[in-house]
Order: structure tokens, then C-alpha cells, then sequence
């Protein structure tokens, strides 16, 4: 089993407070789901339901307006109650319906009426994925049909790449589905294959997480496009798109293939996409991994899209102390959290509050040019060197290098004085500084 | 604009800047109070008014700059125990108290304060009491080995071990110096088939003048260990320094004492002329050091050779403070061939 790494920098990280990867716990329904109408990378949905309107379980709720919009689905039986605007730790405004939960459900506990998908066409299939509002269930969630259709101006081969790469263990949830759903994201897997007419499909997994592969392997069956796997280290950022692609271009060279365009997909919105076509069913739940040293019982959970995070660490035991920060995604690379309120989105693959110690030094001092955030860097940049050119706001032009910083974090990570580096190389790069 | 909202590590995985630098402090400190004990505490003494001296101007500068954290970096109070362990123990504490204050506020913050220093300010102290007082200097380390040492090789009377010469010209070794060198010949040693001579470890402890990292070495390096331990300097860059100047002292270091080629005595020139403080303390200044770790090497290098030069064909006992003077001021040289082949242009992923 040859392991493919990226060369330079990067880190090791772990963290004894994520929650075990053993099993998930179902959550508790929620009283109110907060669905807010912003779970994408685009527009906010338009609402097609008012105040007092009465919704279905999986009935939509938004209209998605355009590329990187996705439509918006009452993830809860119920009554629209009020509205919600708030906002984000990023200065963002974002809208919400709270649905107080009453009436019967659909699909929870029914019998799943199967749709089969291997007579239908791409186009279909995709035209099901979009209605059924699947995004990337990590990152900013980028509607999957937009990638899709994305593909159709593509020439020569395209790649389906699964990404079972596990950088950070803040990634358990999708380690727990991988093990209890591995029959749902190996089949849409298979799904996303034909909806994006790929020619071949790459299981990627990590070196710590092989047991993963004869798991999913077992459940794909007959594929009729070639099916291959390759492992990669575990050294973060591996699962971040440029390192990924970087091992994948050597992975290709040395095993004599044509990998081409290179699709990744984590097997989270492959259980998603699984779900809509196979089950028409929209984002009901996801897997969340609630932990951080604030919380007393670190476990992964089966939530509700609209649960609030406040909810979900109440099942948790509640906090330990005061956290110091609250947060979904991960410490590395997750957002902060402002209200306990805020509800979990469909991006929302961790929920964490730490105390104090597992934060480090808050205070930020002057940079000592330790040179650590050079060692960790990736791309091998010099963030030092462009952080103080932002500083220094001369009016110069920014370093040419500063446009290829792509945000992973290392640098922040490892900084003793605790300087947002990544923050404001970017910024300054998207102000053309 | 306040960016900590936006910014995206929750977390920090790092020792902080100020956690560095008074671990840094306490090892230094950790140096002094071991020579105290042996000095009625006139070391002790010497490290207060070195940390005064230090710390004044340093408040000045807070409140000139209306800094809302006076001190709390820990930055003033590393630099002034790092030159109070570069100092001899017997030095007037007004000397050391006005080279901290040279050292504060032209080495540090003239160019800018912490980390726009290009020279390491306890390193530039020492160079500024040396160079402005070398009589103080010397009477502070006048019938320490080492300068007796000196003393003898200039006058002629050179034999084959720096260590027996040493020994003959007055080095007293400590009481059980003994008893433990038979222990570990006797234990690990044996194993070997080596033996250790007697006198090296009294280096750890060593009695009678001379400055204070090495009267206080044992517990000097009790601190670097714990600095290593956790992580709050780049440890394989002082183990370069160590072993580059150990093999040049191996092949070169007996010549000065009549010896030939391969015969230098490694022991005596680690454990004496605060080669350990250059290595785990003046070498691994971040802010003095090159960017690359290819520069760093480099660097570390070069210091490893004018350590050597200094010390043994050059005959300066404390030859590893200037070396590392002169390393620095290599680092603008390293740094701007750094930038334009490693960061300037994109290179190959």
C-alpha cells in the first residue's frame, strides 16, 4: 500500500476532546427548528411559505435563486411560527423560519418508498438533486448541482474522487457515517458517477482509516465504470482540494491512469445525494460531532437540520465550566458561534466549545519571526513577511505570492503571538493590496 | 480593524510568545541561583540590578507608547537574565545594569522593539560592557580557569590536555567529582570500554570566578531541558551548533595546546565559555535568525566556526558570544538570498 503525502508543511493535529468514533447517538427532536434560509455558498432562498403556514416533514420552504443557491426544505412536521434574522460572527445577515414542531411525520419511522435510479438519465438525476436542496455538507455548501452542471463544459475524463480523508479528527461524523451508512455513500457514490457522467470513481482514503475501504468496497456491487482507491497520509491539510489534487496528479503519474478533471466529494453529500435520489427525500439530518473540553459528554449525534446548537449540548451534559469559544466545523477551521441559538446547518459537520486551556493564549504580541508559520505553510509562502506587508498598508502592491494563499490555517495554528495571518493575508489579497 | 472575530483557528496549538519567554527567564534564573549559592549571592545581585536595568527602560518605552501591556511579554525580563548569565559573577552590578539598559533601549528599541532587533540584546549588552568597561571584565573573571588558562598558553607553557593544564594551573575539581566519575566508570561507562577522566564534571558546578552560565551550568541546563521538553525553541538548530563546533574542536582543538589533529578535548570545550548558553539561548533567537531552515543551518553553522576560531586559535575564553555576534550579522545576507530562492517566486509544489 503505497501512502501519497504533499511534500511540504502542514501539521499533525490531535485533539482528546472530539468525541469517540465508535457510534452515533440520535438527538432529540427539536420544539423549534430554526431552518435557516442561508445553508449555501449563494443567495438566500427565497421562502415559499409565510407565518402561520402549516409544513410538512421535508416540504419546501425556500426556493434557491441561482448558481450556488439551494433550495430549502422543513426538516420538522409543524407551524411557521415566526421569522429570525441575526447576525453571523462574520458580520453576515441571515434569515430563518422557526418551525414549532406539531403533527405527524412522513418520513421519520415510515417505511422509505424506494425510487430506482439506474433507468434514469443524468439530467434527471441531477434535476432530482436540486430539487432536493444537496449541498456540500462541509465548507460553505455549494449546491451539488452546480458542480454538476459545471461538468457539462468539461472535456476529456472526469474523476469522482470520495474523499474518506480524515485530517482532523473533528471529522468523526463523517467516520460514523462512513461505518453505519457505508451502503448509502458507496450507492451514491454510484449516483454522482452517473449524474456527472464521470468515467471513473477514486475512493481516497487516509492512512489511519483503511479499515474503511473493504467496508465501502463490500457494498459497491456492480459498478460498470472502473472503481479504484488510493490512500494518503493524514498530515492536515491532505483533505483540502489543492493537497488532494497534489497526490492524486503523482498517484495518477505512477499508476498509469487518466484521472482528468478531478471531482471530490465527501461521503457526507454522498449519503445526501443517496438520500434524495434513491428516497426523494431532502437534508433531514446530518451527523454532527459535538465535543470540545467545555462539553461533559463529547458524542456523535444524528441531528436535526434547525436543531439549535444550545439543544445539542444540553444533551451533551451541558458545559463542564464557561466555554471560551463556541464554534461549528472544526477548531481549526469552523466559524465562531455568537448565540446559542444559532441552529445546525447543513455544513454543520462539528459543534465545539472549549475552555480557556484548549484555546492558549488569547492575548496577541508581537511577532518574535519564529518562523514556525513558514514550516507549516503548504505552498511555502512566507506569511510572516506578507502579514507585516498588510501591517504596513503603504499603499505597495501585495506580494505576488499572497493571491495563492488558500486559507488552510497552518499558519495561524502555530503562531506563538497569535497574529491572524491567514485573515489578513486574504483579505489583503482580495482588496489587491 | 479588529480581526479576531474573523479569525479562524478557535484554537492555538503554539506556546505562547510570553509562556517562551519567561520559561527563558526561569532558566536563566535557575543558572543564577545555582552560582549564588556558592558566591554569598553576589550573583543574585548582579541578576537583580541586570533585570532593573532591563525592565526601566522598558516600562519607559510602555508608557511611551501607551502600550495597555507593560512587561507582561516577558521579553525585557528574558533579555536581562540571558545577559546576566553572560556575565562574571564578581562584575560591579552598575555595569551590568547599564548594559541591560544599553541593551533595552538601542539594541531593542531603537530598530523597533521585540523581533525588529537584527542582533540578539543580551548579546549586544555583553558586547557593550566588554567594550566599555574590559578592565571591569576581566577583573570579574581575573584567576578564573579559564583566563588563567589563556594566561598560560600566551606565556608559553602549553601541555597536551586544556583540562590537565587546567588542573595544574589551579582548577580545584568539587568534592565528589570523584566518587560520581567512579560511579559512571564503573556503571555505564564500562560498558563502552571508556573512561571518563576525572575533573569534567566539577564544569556543572564550578567553583571560583568566572561568569555565571558556567558557575551555574547544572542548573542552566536543567532549564534548557525544560525548555526543550516544551517546545519553545528550535532544539535541532543548537544540536547543529554542538556538533559542528564539537567536530572542529575534535579535529583542530588540540593544536593551541600542543596536541595534533583529531585530539581536541570536546568535553572541556562544551562544558566551559557559555558554549551551552550560545547554543540553546543566543543561537535560537527567532528574531535574529534566518527564515529558511536550509539559512538556519547555514547560519548555525557559521556560528559553530567563529566559536571555534574565537576560542581556541583565537584564545578568547567567551568566544561563543561574539560568534554568535558575527553570525548575526550574517543573517541580512542569508535572509535576502532566502527571499528571492525560497519565498519571492513560486516554487515547485
Amino acid at each position: 500500500m503505497k501512502v501519497y503525502s504533499f511534500f511540504r508543511g502542514g501539521l499533525r493535529y490531535t485533539d482528546s476532546t472530539v468525541p469517540p468514533r465508535s457510534s452515533s447517538v440520535t438527538a432529540f427532536l427539536p420544539g423549534f427548528s430554526v431552518i435557516p434560509l442561508v445553508q449555501h455558498t449563494g443567495n438566500r432562498a427565497s421562502p415559499t411559505v409565510i407565518v402561520g403556514d402549516r409544513v410538512r416533514e421535508g416540504m419546501l420552504i425556500g426556493r434557491g435563486q441561482g448558481l450556488g443557491s439551494a433550495n430549502i426544505h422543513a426538516t420538522v412536521p409543524g407551524r411557521v411560527v415566526r421569522t429570525v434574522s441575526w447576525k453571523t460572527a462574520e458580520g453576515l445577515t441571515n434569515d430563518a423560519m422557526v418551525i414549532k414542531l406539531e403533527g405527524g411525520f412522513e418520513k421519520l419511522g415510515r417505511y422509505e418508498e424506494i425510487f430506482p435510479w439506474e433507468s434514469l438519465s443524468f439530467f434527471e438525476i441531477q434535476r432530482i438533486i436540486a430539487e432536493y436542496g444537496v449541498v456540500e455538507m462541509e465548507g460553505s455548501g455549494r449546491p451539488v448541482s452546480d458542480i454538476l452542471y459545471s461538468l457539462r463544459s468539461v472535456k476529456g475524463p472526469v474523476t469522482l474522487v470520495v474523499r474518506c480523508v480524515f485530517d482532523d479528527p473533528w471529522l468523526s461524523a463523517d467516520y460514523v457515517l462512513c461505518m453505519e451508512r457505508a451502503a448509502a455513500v458507496a450507492e451514491g457514490c454510484l449516483i454522482a458517477a452517473r449524474a456527472g457522467r464521470m468515467d471513473r470513481v477514486l475512493f481516497v482514503f487516509s492512512r489511519g482509516e483503511k479499515e474503511l475501504e473493504p467496508l465501502l468496497m463490500d457494498k459497491l456491487g456492480k459498478t460498470g465504470i472502473p472503481v479504484d482507491t488510493a490512500f494518503t497520509g493524514s498530515r492536515y491539510p491532505q483533505r483540502n482540494g489543492r493537497e488532494l489534487e497534489l497526490v492524486l496528479r503523482r498517484y495518477e503519474k505512477k499508476q498509469g491512469l487518466e484521472l482528468g478533471t478531478i471531482v471530490p466529494l465527501g461521503p457526507a453529500t454522498l449519503a445526501a445525494i443517496h438520500d434524495a435520489v434513491k428516497f426523494k427525500k431532502p437534508i433531514l439530518e446530518r451527523y454532527v460531532a459535538v465535543g470540545g473540553s467545555a462539553i461533559k459528554k463529547p458524542q456523535v449525534m444524528k441531528v436535526r437540520i434547525g436543531t439549535r446548537i444550545g439543544e445539542i449540548f444540553a444533551e451533551c451534559g451541558g458545559f463542564v465550566d464557561k466555554p471560551r469559544s463556541i464554534g461549528t466545523g472544526s477548531p481549526l477551521m469552523g466559524r465562531a458561534v455568537v448565540d446559542l441559538d444559532e441552529p445546525v446547518i447543513k455544513t454543520s459537520f462539528a459543534v465545539f466549545a472549549v475552555l480557556q486551556g484548549q484555546i492558549g493564549f488569547r492575548g496577541r504580541s508581537r511577532c518574535i519571526g519564529c518562523g514556525e508559520c513558514r514550516a507549516v505553510c503548504p505552498l511555502g509562502l512566507d506569511p510572516e513577511a506578507l502579514f507585516k506587508h498588510t501591517l504596513n498598508d503603504a499603499g505597495e502592491a501585495a506580494p505576488s505570492r499572497a493571491v495563492e494563499c488558500h486559507g488552510c490555517g497552518c499558519c495561524e495554528l502555530v503562531c506563538p503571538s497569535r497574529l491572524p495571518l491567514r485573515t489578513s493575508i486574504i483579505r489583503s489579497a482580495l482588496k489587491g493590496k | 480593524m479588529d480581526l479576531t472575530l474573523f479569525q479562524k483557528p478557535q484554537i492555538n496549538l503554539a506556546r505562547a510568545t510570553p509562556d517562551r519567554m519567561w520559561l527563558l527567564f526561569a532558566a536563566g534564573l535557575l543558572a543564577v541561583l545555582q552560582s549564588s549559592l556558592g558566591d554569598s549571592f553576589r550573583s543574585l545581585l548582579l541578576a537583580a540590578s541586570v533585570l532593573a536595568g532591563a525592565l526601566l527602560p522598558e516600562l519607559l518605552f510602555t508608557v511611551k507608547d501607551r502600550s495597555s501591556r507593560p512587561l507582561i511579554d516577558g521579553s525585557a525580563a528574558a533579555s536581562a537574565m540571558t545577559l546576566a548569565i553572560l556575565l562574571p559573577n564578581r562584575l560591579n552590578p552598575v555595569f551590568g545594569f547599564l548594559g541591560a539598559a544599553f541593551a533595552m533601549t538601542i539594541i531593542k528599541h531603537s530598530f523597533g522593539g521585540l523581533g525588529s532587533n537584527w542582533i540578539n540584546p543580551a548579546a549586544g549588552g555583553w558586547l557593550f560592557i566588554r567594550s566599555a568597561w574590559p578592565g571591569a571584565f576581566s577583573a570579574g573573571t581575573e584567576n578564573s580557569a579559564l583566563s588563567r588558562l589563556s594566561f598560560f598558553i600566551e606565556r608559553g607553557l602549553e601541555n597536551a590536555s586544556p583540562l590537565l593544564m587546567m588542573k595544574i594551573n589551579g582548577w580545584q575539581e568539587t568534592a565528589r567529582d570523584a566518587g560520581i566519575t567512579g560511579f559512571l566508570n564503573g556503571t555505564v561507562f564500562s560498558f563502552t570500554g571508556t573512561a571518563l577522566p576525572e575533573g569534567y564534571l566539577s564544569f556543572f558546578s564550578a567553583p571560583g570566578p568566572g561568569i555565571i552560565a558556567d558557575r551555574g551550568l547544572f542548573f542552566l541546563l536543567a532549564g534548557v531541558l525544560f525548555l526543550a521538553a516544551s517546545r519553545s525553541f528550535r532544539l535541532r538548530l543548537s544540536l547543529v551548533f554542538l556538533l559542528v563546533y564539537s567536530l572542529l574542536v575534535r579535529i583542530f582543538g588540540a593544536l593551541p595546546f600542543g596536541g595534533g589533529f583529531w585530539e581536541g578535548d570536546v568535553l572541556f570545550a562544551l562544558l566551559s565559555g557559555a558554549t551551552f548558553a550560545a547554543a540553546f539561548i543566543l543561537i535560537t533567537d527567532p528574531a535574529t535568525g534566518p527564515k529558511s531552515l536550509t539559512g538556519s543551518l547555514i547560519y548555525v553553522s557559521a556560528a559553530a566556526f567563529f566559536t571555534w576560531l574565537f576560542r581556541f586559535p583565537g584564545r578568547e575564553p567567551y568566544g561563543a558570544v561574539p560568534a554568535v555576534l558575527l553570525g548575526n550579522a550574517l543573517v541580512p545576507l542569508i535572509r535576502r538570498a532566502e527571499n528571492s530562492l525560497f519565498y519571492e517566486k513560486r516554487r515547485r509544489p
